[in-house]
């Protein structure tokens, strides 16, 4: 409940009149740093590239995709069963239930769901897909119905390097007779994606990454991933020819990841959407090279209105393969429309309850991610959906290894001149869970609201990851790369605790906290307090600039099976 | 085909001695230039088999290090910072100052490292460092707040931190140049960081002031 009066509360002042949305991404000869896009306009928007121009009202006959977010009746008693399935005291901990029970215990019934369904038709609003947790309808409709049902106007813009979107003017508003089953509109803008980039020199590629964060002796115990599926969610179309291209550069083993196209797939194969891609589905690869790697690919906002996170998340939890789902985009929490967060936190929801761990990155611009779009902007914010309290936020760093590629020590990412950093900072939206605690997290800066990030890993494209896009071998940064890593290290740890006879890890960052909290024969964390992340400063125990810190992973693993075996 | 040409021509003058030596020459030229075609398959990067599923494809790399850097030390403040010798090369050097001129993906900017006594306030470090800079005129605040400095400071310790516009003038002629400028103190010393470029190379995500950063983080302050 907590939760949601703080929502409604910043939602209330902030009169939803701005999205920005950024993805991580990755330049040619470049780093990954965020992207914007300016989501629901308004004439004080002012991103780096400069403002969106208005072009007029969207078409009437337009046909445009979206989203409707499904009331969940049962939504007390979701709370409840979180709580408890990841409480190690419960009777219920870690008994995951799956997309189609968590529709039936917590969605809406049936016959209300057939009864909106059947109103949505008559007022020429076609369902084109829904989901067994029954957390969203994806929709489609004419910008002309879409006007006069949700009382407000679609406009149409053209944002940076020409690109035409449409986006909303004013507040959707549910119909009375829609309020029982539907709670919020999302997805009404399809805001290009643009991208920004930064240069780096030197990267660490496999072996010095295995190293610095010790995943040698795990290797050497044939723990590789070998069972594990790790979703990595895309709005760009990934090079095979590059993955391969990485691999044997680096004596990898080839991967084809498996197609899981989302909404149609994206077919984005812009150097930066395809570069993100390479990169995440290669750090995964390089760190977890047995896992098999889902990617869960959807069309950008360009080319689907419906919020693509949402729906990409829900697909992973319907489709309940992967047990472990790695994002690296977001968006500026701050301005992020409360329907979309809500959709998104719905799903996200679901993914917990069936024992998926969603990691996202936490953002490229320190403590103030919106910046990452608008430079004027100087709010201290945080990254969505990293500040989500079902995700595990992967915040960044600046790694320092010997020139044998031993660990020899990390800062937080601190870039003040280039405007970057590891995101970090209280959420708008969120109470702070009650999992997230321990030395260092309660703090100068708490005020009660999500912490983040909750974690961190290397960073800074200084210190950045060998990567190979477009053909080339490039070295490349940001929080993009650090939740991949995160993603495959946890695809370690789980396949070396099933080894030693547990169970599915489930969402871990309660887990984290408590073994962080606890004094380990085998310290699971590198705790890290020199530097800041614009604004944050790293301390000693948890911070806001890189959370408990990086991992040691083998330490890690092992302090896993120690917790989940008490 | 045309490497042919010359050899069948020659044919007629097979029976000579001169005939022999080209021909002999020719044989062991062709047989070099299938020698080099052999290495050149073996060793390209690109004409590596195929990896197999689960199996690895060749031997990995050894471990590079992260980032390769070189030392520099104030003989006059005691403070050091490293800087990555191939991007960064030292322009001018004092006991208390280091001028380095980096260059990135052909774009240049000067960084310049700046040590004085303890007790200047960072503010006042910065004041002093941009009047004292050569080259440049009309150099004024930058009021445009995307360009704000935020959580300025030097070697992890907070300080200061301001922004410039100015004209960069050269014997070629002027043109708009961007001066950002970082100070700390920690009691025993105060450090500058100044970066001056053409607006059109340098700025935030320029890759330029990614550089400056590492630079101006890496500075370790006399204890």
């Amino acid at each position: 409940m907590r939760r949601r009066a703080i929502s409604q509360a910043r939602h209330a002042s902030l009169g939803r009149s701005l999205r920005w949305r950024y993805v991580a991404v990755v330049g040619v000869l470049a780093v990954a740093v965020a992207v914007s896009c300016a989501r629901q306009l308004a004439p004080a928007a002012r991103g780096r590239s400069g403002a969106p121009t208005p072009v007029g009202s969207t078409n009437p006959r337009t046909t445009i995709e979206f989203s409707l977010v499904l009331r969940l009746p049962g939504q007390a008693r979701l709370t409840r069963f979180l709580d408890n399935v990841e409480d190690p005291a419960s009777p219920a901990y870690h008994h995951f239930i799956d997309a189609a029970a968590f529709g039936a215990q917590f969605g809406l019934t049936r016959p209300a769901l057939n009864r909106a369904t059947a109103r949505l038709a008559r007022d020429a609003v076609q369902v084109t897909g829904s989901y067994p947790q029954r957390t969203a309808l994806e929709v489609r409709a004419t910008a002309g119905t879409i006007d006069r049902l949700f009382g407000l106007r679609l406009n149409n813009y053209r944002g940076a390097g020409g690109r035409r979107f449409h986006a909303p003017i004013g507040k959707a508003i549910v119909p009375r007779d829609l309020r029982s089953a539907v709670v919020a509109v999302a997805g009404l803008n399809n805001t290009p994606i643009e991208s920004d980039a930064a240069k780096a020199i030197e990267g660490m590629g496999p072996a010095s990454a295995k190293m610095a964060y010790d995943i040698n002796p795990l290797a050497a115990r044939r723990i590789t991933g070998q069972g594990e599926k790790i979703a990595l969610v895309e709005f760009g179309a990934y090079q095979q020819s590059d993955l391969d291209g990485f691999d044997q550069q680096f004596g990898l083993p080839s991967v084809t990841p498996r197609d899981m196209a989302v909404d149609g797939g994206t077919s984005d194969a812009r150097a930066s959407a395809v570069a993100e891609a390479d990169l995440d589905l290669e750090v995964a690869h390089e760190i977890a090279p047995a896992a098999q790697l889902l990617d869960y690919n959807a069309p950008d906002a360009t080319a689907s209105g419906a919020d693509a996170f949402g729906a990409v998340v829900d697909q992973i939890a319907a489709d309940g393969q992967a047990s472990i789902a790695s994002v690296s985009w977001g968006t500026c929490e701050a301005a992020t429309p409360a329907a979309d967060i809500r959709r998104d936190e719905q799903a996200i929801e679901a993914a917990a309850a069936r024992g998926i761990t969603i990691l996202a990155a936490s953002g490229d611009a320190g403590a103030y991610t919106c910046q990452q779009d608008n430079g004027s902007d100087h709010r201290l914010s945080v990254s969505w959906p990293s500040s989500s309290p079902f995700v595990l936020s992967v915040g960044g760093t600046a790694l320092s290894t010997t020139t044998t590629g031993v660990y020899r020590g990390e800062t937080a990412w601190q870039d003040t001149l280039e405007q970057s950093g590891g995101g970090g900072g209280l959420s708008l939206d969120f109470a702070r869970p009650s999992w997230q605690a321990g030395p260092g997290v309660a703090n100068q800066f708490s005020d009660g609201r999500r912490q983040v990030p909750d974690v961190a890993a290397n960073a800074d494209p200084w210190s950045g990851w060998d990567a190979y896009t477009a053909g080339a071998l490039t070295v490349a940064g940001g929080t993009s790369a650090a939740a991949p890593f995160w993603a495959a290290s946890t695809a370690l740890i789980a396949q070396y605790a099933r080894q030693h006879g547990v169970r599915r890890l489930g969402f871990v960052d309660p887990m984290l906290y408590s073994i962080a909290a606890t004094p380990q024969r085998a310290p699971a964390f590198h705790d890290l307090t020199k530097g800041t992340n614009r604004y944050y400063p790293a301390t000693t125990g948890w911070d806001f600039a890189t959370g408990l810190g990086s991992p040691d992973v083998y330490d890690l693993a092992q302090d896993v099976v120690a917790y989940m075996k008490r | 085909m045309s490497v042919f040409v010359g050899p069948r021509a020659s044919r007629g003058t097979t029976g000579s001695l001169g005939g022999k030596i080209v021909h002999a020459f020719l044989l062991v030229f062709l047989l070099l230039i299938g020698l080099s075609i052999v290495m050149i398959v073996l060793v390209a990067p690109g004409t590596t088999a195929p990896c197999s599923s689960g199996q690895p494809c060749g031997a990995p790399p050894s471990a590079p290090a992260v980032i390769r850097e070189t030392a520099w030390r104030s003989s006059q403040y005691g403070f050091s910072l490293d800087y990555p010798g191939s991007v960064g090369t030292v322009s001018q050097q004092a006991p208390g100052r280091l001028v380095l001129a980096t260059k990135l993906d052909g774009h240049s900017a000067t960084v310049a490292i700046q040590g004085l006594p303890p007790g200047t306030a960072p503010s006042q470090a910065i004041a002093e460092q941009v009047r004292g800079l050569k080259g440049l005129s009309q150099l004024a605040r930058d009021g445009n707040p995307a360009h704000q400095l935020l959580g300025a400071g030097v070697g992890y310790v907070s300080g200061a931190g301001r922004a410039y516009v100015a004209d960069l003038t050269s014997p070629q002629g002027s043109q708009p140049a961007s001066v950002v400028s970082e100070a700390a103190s920690n009691g025993h010393v105060t450090v500058t960081a100044t970066v001056v470029g053409a607006s059109s190379e340098s700025g935030p995500r320029s890759g330029l002031y990614a550089l400056a950063d590492l630079i101006i983080n890496s500075v370790q302050w006399p204890r």
